[in-house]
């Protein structure tokens, strides 16, 4: 079996309104960046992935195996929706147990996993919690858990890091990244420093539309050159904001340091070219696209 | 089988569990089984030739019709007619054209024309609640009308009133036809329940009578608030998205809900054996009637209504399923016979006394089709839930914007 996604010429509607349009994707080993503005068709693409939304054409395997067939793909797919939980009263060793069953695992096998993913995701301390006693990041971390239970091919997460803190965001990813060792990680995330720092393949998705897929790095490279920072009088700021998609402001007594995209030489005395970060490379494939207007507005 | 077990364990540890089994414990079993064996309550002894043996309803047109009759003329000169038309009482008074149809009935029936008349020559009997009780001579009521036009006029008088009367066909023969029972009858009715029933299946069906009027409420809301803790818990998509069947999974939740449901039926069945056992030799007693009874009477009863409720709480919110389970219950329940003359299609059967072994056995074969009849549409109904989850799962229901605004399981 390839062990990879292939998505190709997906629609997906709801009513009138697209949600997914002619999406083209090949998805591999490793961990793979959705990025996107809310609302950018992110959900609904990692749901038609996850078989819990029917798409309205197009074709897509995962690991060779046609989405229709769900029964597989629940099988080799680990699914954490954005804004999930669990039964409040139940103990999270329970929670994980009750999954494990519903995923048709046998009951020495189900141990097996449990106890080694609460190890691994740092929660073997707390197994004997009820979920309702757990914070956000321990209950993402147990969303993970569940979602590794029965050891799938495909582990989609969805906006997995959205409400952490900065700590538990980092720990976060770090387990994303051990995880997708052997195995393909799909992360839809609209934080661009989530895929800066686990993502080596991502795509950018934009109202249904896939804007840009491949390398990270070559992400960085579209951008070289485009990105500029210069220190005006504050008071200069609407104009500047009005010409041009200010990625960043820094504001030190009347003077402020604003950095943005523009292709070619802005007519700015002072600007001066720097080296684009993510961030910057995603607002301008958002411009270069016809995403944002100048001054960063949709 | 483990997940039937883990369901069961999710449902008989919910708050709404323990509330659903402290309301069937006390308004099924003790606010009345419990409650009619109290301290003033004595065992049946055997009849004894020249006693008192009660009433019963018994095949007599004479009495019948000059007992309805009399009591429809005082109602009228009274102008004061009690009915049950939604199972509460009321009061109806009557006016203009409908006061003169109850006098034509009555014309017809008697061939009196003049009751305001014939009243004044009446002796008034007792009074209570301004209501004067006239000894009404002999009608000859037969000699002006057969007996199929008398109980169609009874029933034009009933419609009259609006219905729920004591001169409804439902109603009509046990207030008005009713006769002495012989000392042979009387002997029949005790061997009845003594022996044939062992005593404590007669009272399994007094037993069962009152946990059946419950059981057609009170599940709806262990049901509901189950079945929508997935979304409340927000643990929707992760269930959706593991490999199990959906017909494997409905069918265990199904299956422990039902097993839920019987639990304070079956607790109660030990202690309606301990109260029957304080009035009777308990060696005479069957010890497993109560149990076999709670399964072939309630459990049909249980199967149906969560069969049903499951599949309305996939379509619509759980306070439509509420009222609409309310309403279910309100017609069937309240408004329904207590005797055993219940039909194939009644959910609630009825069967408000230990004794009548003869009339329930009379009914036996309606009783039987009747349990199957609500066992298959409860495992039909279950069967078209798990077409209905299934749908939501696969994000094909949930699409469509009336059902989500309507439905309990946005997806």
């Amino acid at each position: 079996m390839d062990d990879k996604i292939e998505i190709r010429n997906v629609s997906k509607k709801y009513g009138s309104k697209t949600a997914l349009e002619n999406i083209d994707l090949t998805i591999g080993k490793g961990m793979f960046g959705l990025l996107g503005r809310n609302g950018a068709g992110k959900t609904t693409l990692m749901k038609t992935l996850a078989a819990l939304h029917p798409k309205n054409s197009g074709t897509i395997t995962v690991c060779g195996v046609p989405i229709e067939e769900t029964k597989k793909i629940r099988t080799m797919t680990g699914y954490l929706p954005q804004d999930f939980s669990m039964y409040p009263t139940m103990r999270v060793e329970e929670c994980l147990d009750y999954l494990g069953v519903l995923s048709g695992m046998d009951k020495a096998l189900r141990k097996e996993r449990a106890d080694m993913l609460l190890k691994k995701v740092n929660l073997e301390k707390h197994r004997r919690k009820k979920v309702k006693e757990l914070s956000g990041g321990m209950k993402r971390r147990l969303g993970i858990a569940q979602a590794l239970l029965h050891d799938p091919r495909v582990l989609i997460v969805d906006e997995p890091t959205a409400g952490l803190d900065p700590e538990e965001r980092i720990r976060f990813r770090n387990l994303l990244g051990e995880v997708a060792e052997d195995r393909i990680v799909i992360l839809s995330t609209h934080i661009v420093g989530d895929i800066e720092a686990s993502c080596e393949m991502a795509a950018v998705m934009n109202e249904g539309r896939i804007l840009w897929t491949g390398n990270v790095k070559d992400l960085l490279k579209d951008a070289e050159g485009k990105v500029w920072t210069v220190t005006i009088e504050s008071r200069f700021l609407p104009q500047i904001k009005s010409l041009y998609s200010v990625t960043g402001m820094v504001m030190q007594g009347s003077q402020t340091t604003v950095r943005f995209v523009h292709e070619g030489t802005p007519d700015v005395t002072g600007a001066a070219q720097t080296a684009p970060c993510l961030e910057d490379a995603y607002i301008y494939c958002l411009f270069k696209n016809g995403c944002i207007d100048l001054g960063g507005e949709e | 089988m483990m997940l039937y077990v883990k369901e069961l364990r999710r449902v008989v540890f919910s708050k709404i569990f323990i509330l659903f089994f402290a309301a069937e414990v006390f308004f099924a079993f003790f606010t009345q089984f419990w409650h009619d064996m109290g301290l003033s309550y004595k065992s049946y002894d055997p009849p004894v030739p020249g006693g008192d043996y009660g009433m019963m309803v018994v095949d007599d047109p004479p009495t019948l019709t000059q007992e309805a009759t009399a009591s429809l003329i005082n109602d009228y000169i009274n102008n004061k007619y009690t009915t049950y038309p939604y199972g509460f009482i009321h009061t109806v008074h009557l006016k203009g054209t409908d006061k003169d149809k109850i006098a034509a009935i009555l014309n017809k029936l008697t061939g009196i024309t003049d009751l305001d008349k014939y009243a004044s020559g009446l002796k008034v009997e007792c009074s209570y609640d301004d209501y004067n009780q006239y000894v009404v001579p002999e009608l000859g009521v037969l000699d002006n009308v057969s007996i199929d036009d008398f109980h169609a006029l009874m029933t034009e008088a009933d419609n009259i009133l609006g219905g729920g009367s004591v001169y409804s066909p439902d109603e009509i023969m046990v207030n008005f036809s009713l006769g002495p029972m012989t000392y042979e009858e009387a002997l029949a009715e005790y061997n009845g329940l003594i022996n044939d029933d062992r005593i404590t299946n007669g009272y399994a069906r007094l037993f069962c009578d009152y946990h059946g009027i419950f059981m057609v409420l009170l599940p709806v809301f262990l049901i509901t608030v189950y079945l929508s803790s997935d979304r409340r818990s927000k643990m929707q998509q992760l269930i959706f998205s593991r490999r199990i069947s959906s017909v494997k999974l409905v069918m265990a939740r199904f299956a422990a809900l039902v097993t839920a449901e019987m639990l304070p039926v079956i607790f109660t069945a030990f202690l309606a054996n301990v109260r029957v056992a304080q009035y009777y030799d308990p060696a005479m007693m069957d010890p497993f009637a109560m149990f076999k009874y709670s399964f072939i009477w309630i459990l049909p009863t249980a199967v149906a209504v969560t069969g049903i409720d499951m599949l309305l709480t996939g379509l619509i919110p759980a306070v439509a399923v509420v009222i609409i389970q309310f309403g279910v219950w309100f017609m069937t329940a309240v408004m329904g016979s207590m005797s055993s003359d219940f039909g194939v299609f009644d959910l609630v059967i009825r069967h408000n006394t230990e004794m009548d072994r003869k009339g329930f056995m009379d009914n036996i074969n309606v009783f039987a089709q009747n349990r199957l009849f609500f066992t298959a549409l409860g495992l039909v109904c279950t069967l078209m839930y798990v077409f209905v989850w299934n749908l939501r799962r696969e994000g094909r229901l949930g699409e469509s914007k009336l059902l989500s605004k309507m439905s309990l399981h946005k997806s």
